[in-house]
């Protein structure tokens, strides 16, 4: 066995100088005092092949266009195996990779890494840690749900105050007028191919001139070395492992959001930037009107010139602290001043999180009887006296609204009057021997009630779930089936579905019960129009 | 990691110790370079077998991914639940009692296929099935070889696959050239005169893992 290890070796060595090679990576003198501080470097780079790994894996299920992008999220997100443990752990490796850059970039600056002659590592360090911010604008619009398209709106919008390239830096980066479509596969393109390309090429010749300097040690006392391999890899392993387990932790305790589908009519909408552009948000809020371009521009170009010019406003070979008080207040000032903004942004979160499309979190649409109630609401012309929703209106007379009205008539004084005010316009049902024009009634009344408790929003839903809330209302599932906890219990309580059916399978199954179902009671619904099994689909699916 | 491993490793904390009084590296000591050695192996596959496990896991999701040839929207009006009304009974009439050939029909169908629903055209033939109640059969136009789509040639009076020369008869049996098995029968009904494709039985023929489908089939 072990004569043909050797042989294998000896033919690698001998065509590509494989083992030699492995030699020279392994035997680098690293210094063995303040090691742990050097693995930080080392840590941002497993972070970002971790982004490149769960990066390229999200690519295969992933559709970049604004009809698909959301859906294919929410696929999986909840239908593919291992897909939000995956979706997790890029989301966390992002803001890893962003917090172990930092890191590493403050160990840099504290030692003075950058002296000559390592002047040109540094500037190298400064254009990665700008692909890495990059890395997080461009990924976070790929979900296209709410956060993804107002975060990139107020991103985009933000060069438009410069003097006169602000416009046309905000079309180039939206690649058109507006975010839309091709904003979309923009950014795509760039976080997928581009920004991947140069950070590779850029940490190839950030590691090529670390090892061509070799490495600056600690700055002060003796300096012994041994080598990389397997010393300062082991720890490198440890802090990987170490990094590996908390991503693992957070993907699975703390699953990457997915707020609901991009509404760009949702003016309600307030976007709030990832932690790491906190600072840069809090900051435009200091700058209003004309002096906005100071605080878009101005300062965070100054920021990055001066964090870039470090080794020419620090020169001479002094690497020990105590020495080098001037540059390392002015760091300290700096970096303060985006950590107190990165304080200011945080404290300033609003308390409730943004509605989830995901899970148990997920919004659950209004029951049944509400969504025929608001049905029968319009039919009636409610509208005409309580207003649209029951807000009153500007026409309806005085007291009329019904949202937060206190004083509650009995459901039968309710049903008495909804049946003398507002005969229907049209009959409730067109199915034969169904023609009571008051079936609509009880549900009227339960919307009216839940008017009375508060605004019921129904805007917010899909057209197929207010649908198909109302066909299950008009159908009466409930005769038979415990929907939010009320019904009958001839069939299944209708919870939980979205694991365990999808639409297909239900249509099918409304359409013939026995056929999906052996020995199934339930009727067959195949008179319905299809559009309307659809709809019911739809909303059983979204019942959490 | 054995109780022997960690006292080499304190030892060579002392060991560290008297190197950074003395300011020298000194000799490698091979217990201690074996200790680091196996401390960089397991952390290293710890960590690849922590993220080989999850992305091994998603990656290999098309495998457990099933057909998902739901239960379409039917193309033309009266088509009823579950079902792609391809005709009349009497349209047929000719294909039926062998006068004309096979005839081709294009249906429309819209299913769910993962993001997103998709509408897409589907080819079937009608061809003559004097062993079936209604006399006919519903052929799949996907060659049994390699899933070209066949034609049917009037003048050979054969089912024509364009790729690799596959010959199949109008009932569907393979004539010649490389397929392996005939031509797909696909599931239809006859109701109220009308001729349409069973898409709920389709479904049935396509997911096989679906327990309810199986019991159907057996049925």
């Amino acid at each position: 066995m072990s004569a043909i290890f050797a042989s294998i070796k000896r033919f690698l060595e001998e065509r590509g100088g494989v083992v030699s090679a492995w030699r020279h990576f392994a035997d680098e003198p690293t210094p063995i005092r303040r090691a742990w501080f050097f693995t930080l470097g080392s840590a941002a780079l497993l972070a970002f092949v971790i982004q490149l790994a769960t990066g390229a894996l999200l690519a295969l299920s992933y559709a970049p266009t604004p009809d698909h992008a959301h859906e294919s999220v929410k696929v999986i997100e909840t239908q593919l195996p291992a897909g939000s443990l995956v979706r997790g752990l890029h989301h966390w490796g992002a803001s890893a990779m962003v917090l172990l850059v930092a890191l590493h970039l403050v160990r840099t600056f504290g030692f003075g890494a950058y002296k000559k002659p390592r002047e040109l590592n540094w500037l190298v360090g400064v254009v990665l840690l700008i692909l890495v911010l990059g890395f997080g604008f461009t990924g976070y619009l790929l979900p296209w749900d709410q956060k993804a398209y107002w975060a990139t709106v107020v991103g985009t919008k933000t060069p438009s105050a410069m003097p006169v390239i602000g416009a046309a830096t905000e079309k180039m980066l939206a690649g058109g007028p507006s975010v839309g479509a091709y904003t979309l596969t923009r950014f795509y393109a760039l976080h997928i191919v581009l920004l991947p390309l140069l950070t590779m090429l850029l940490i190839g010749i950030h590691l090529l001139l670390l090892r061509r300097h070799g490495h600056a040690g600690p700055t002060t006392g003796p300096d012994p070395r041994e080598p990389f391999f397997p010393y300062q890899f082991a720890r490198d392993a440890l802090v990987g492992l170490l990094l590996v387990t908390a991503l693992f932790w957070l993907a699975a305790r703390h699953p990457a959001p997915l707020e609901r589908l991009a509404d760009p009519s949702d003016t309600s909408y307030s976007p709030r930037p990832e932690w790491y552009f906190l600072p840069l948000f809090q900051m435009l809020k200091l700058f209003k009107g004309p002096l906005e371009p100071i605080g878009t521009a101005v300062l965070p170009g100054l920021a990055i010139g001066l964090l870039a010019l470090v080794p020419w406003l620090d020169r001479g070979p002094e690497r020990r602290p105590g020495k080098r008080r001037g540059i390392l207040l002015a760091g300290s000032v700096g970096g303060l001043a985006i950590l107190v903004l990165l304080g200011l942004g945080a404290a300033d979160q609003p308390k409730n999180a943004p509605p989830s499309a995901l899970g148990p979190n997920a919004e659950p649409p209004p029951e049944p009887r509400i969504l025929g109630g608001a049905v029968a609401f319009e039919r009636r012309a409610c509208v005409r006296c309580h207003g649209a929703e029951g807000n009153g209106g500007a026409a309806a007379p005085e007291g009329f609204a019904l949202v937060g009205r206190s004083d509650t008539l009995s459901e039968d004084k309710l049903a008495t009057h909804i049946r003398e005010m507002s005969p229907p316009a049209k009959p409730v049902a067109d199915v034969p021997g169904e023609n009571d024009p008051d079936k609509d009634i009880p549900s009227l009344v339960v919307y009216a009630r839940a008017l009375q408790q508060g605004p019921v929003p129904l805007g917010r839903l899909s057209a197929t779930i207010r649908l198909g809330g109302a066909v299950m209302d008009r159908e009466e599932c409930r005769t038979c089936h415990v929907v939010f906890g009320e019904g009958g219990r001839r069939g299944p309580e209708l919870t939980r579905l979205s694991g365990k059916r999808d639409r297909p399978w239900l249509v099918g199954h409304f359409q013939e019960p026995k056929k999906f179902v052996p020995g199934s009671k339930m009727p067959s619904f195949r008179d319905l129009p299809e559009a309307e099994l659809a709809a019911m689909s739809d909303y059983l699916l979204a019942i959490p | 990691m054995t109780g022997d491993g960690n006292r080499r490793g304190s030892d060579d904390i002392g060991d560290l110790r008297s190197e950074f009084q003395s300011g020298v590296s000194g000799p490698e000591s091979p217990a201690r370079r074996r200790f680091f050695t196996v401390l960089a192996l397991a952390a290293s596959a710890a960590m690849t077998g922590m993220l080989g496990s999850a992305m091994g896991i998603l990656s290999l999701a098309p495998l457990r991914k099933r057909r998902m040839e739901g239960a379409g929207a039917g193309a033309g009006a009266g088509a009823g639940a579950g079902r792609l009304e391809l005709g009349t009974l009497a349209a047929f009439a000719a294909t039926r009692d062998g006068s004309a050939g096979p005839q081709e029909i294009v249906v429309t169908r819209t299913f769910a296929d993962g993001y997103m629903t998709r509408r897409v055209k589907e080819r079937v033939a009608v061809v003559a099935d004097p062993r079936a109640s209604a006399g006919l059969a519903v052929l799949s136009t996907t060659c049994s070889h390699l899933g070209c789509g066949v034609s049917w040639s009037a003048e050979r009076k054969a089912f024509l696959c364009p790729c690799h020369g596959g010959v199949y008869a109008p009932d569907g049996t393979v004539l010649g050239g490389p397929p392996p098995r005939p031509l797909t029968r696909l599931p239809f009904v006859v109701e109220a005169g009308r001729l349409s494709l069973d898409l709920s039985q389709l479904a049935a023929l396509s997911v096989r893992s679906t327990d309810a489908c199986m019991k159907e089939e057996e049925a």
